[in-house]
């Protein structure tokens, strides 16, 4: 594998690892999107059905190296949503798991640790960005 | 040119989109139940158990368990249950936060006041299950319980 496609490749199988337990039980997911206190309720359930299948469809076209970019802005696009819901919290000190990689609202979860690792997901967009090469499709 | 590739781009955004909303309904579809979005607007939190002398006694033993002492300092400090941390349930705000953030997410949690007349336990649990935490107990019997099955309590 040439060194320019690790990124995207990183950053895909990072976010198909991530969405496979929300897929799993989004019913957990959607409790954990209630206790951030962010979306509306109305909200809450089409997100929770849909997002896991987002992450997983966009990872899997940086794995394969298809649709490149648009799966990198996509993605980037959410890695700053949920740096903005982690920062939020924060802010409100409302300690919440972080259903990044498990739906288990229990989990140990550091924000701040949590945001930084979005922080260098994004790092990492940004060079899968820098080294795409052309794509398949 | 510009335009052409904002063009292309948005494409392949709705189709990524289309992929991922076709796989969602479609595995949701394949599942034995499948979900609501009603089911999922207002997903129901996990119920708070209640367990009994002969269960914290087992977990206290084997060191299973995260207690609770939802009393107030004053109590807690005259004498509590061995290991217990505090957490006043008048606690409000940044103190209530600062003691959750302290809290173990890896163990069960159980939850104890004075006794059967003492409604504090139910009220931290309420609390933690709202912030997440999903293996919450309350111990009902309280301090009363756990003093009449011979047990020490620890004075600070």
């Amino acid at each position: 594998m040439e060194f320019r496609s690790w990124p995207r490749t990183i950053l895909g199988i990072v976010f198909i690892v991530a969405s496979l337990d929300k897929i799993a039980d989004p019913l957990a997911f959607a409790e954990i999107i209630k206790n951030y206190q962010i979306l509306p309720e109305i909200m809450v359930g089409p997100v929770a059905f849909f997002l896991p299948w987002l992450e997983f469809v966009c990872g899997a076209m940086l794995v394969c190296g298809i649709f490149i970019d648009t799966a990198v802005v996509i993605l980037v696009a959410m890695l700053l949503v949920f740096i903005a819901a982690l920062s939020a919290n924060l802010y409100r000190g409302i300690d919440v798991a972080c259903g990044c990689f498990s739906t288990d609202a229990s989990s140990a979860s550091d924000m701040q640790m949590t945001v930084v690792r979005d922080v260098v997901l994004l790092l990492i967009a940004g060079l899968a960005l820098k080294f795409r090469r052309s794509e398949i499709i | 040119m510009k335009f052409g590739r904002m063009t292309g781009f948005l494409v392949k955004a709705i189709l990524i989109l289309a992929i991922a909303g076709g796989l969602a309904v479609a595995f949701n579809t394949a599942r034995l139940k499948p979900y609501t979005f009603a089911e999922l607007n207002n997903p129901q939190p996990p119920e708070i158990a209640e367990i009994v002398t002969a269960d914290l006694l087992a977990g206290f033993a084997s060191g299973s368990f995260f207690i609770i002492d939802a009393r107030s300092d004053m109590e807690f400090s005259m004498g509590h249950v061995p290991g217990a941390m505090s957490i006043p349930s008048s606690l409000e705000g940044e103190f209530f936060s600062a003691k959750v953030a302290q809290v173990s997410r890896g163990l069960p949690i159980v939850i104890y006041c004075d006794g059967l007349e003492c409604g504090k336990s139910l009220i931290v649990a309420k609390r933690l299950v709202e912030l997440g935490f999903r293996s919450v107990s309350v111990y009902t019997e309280g301090i009363d319980g756990w003093l009449g099955a011979g047990m020490d309590l620890e004075a600070q």
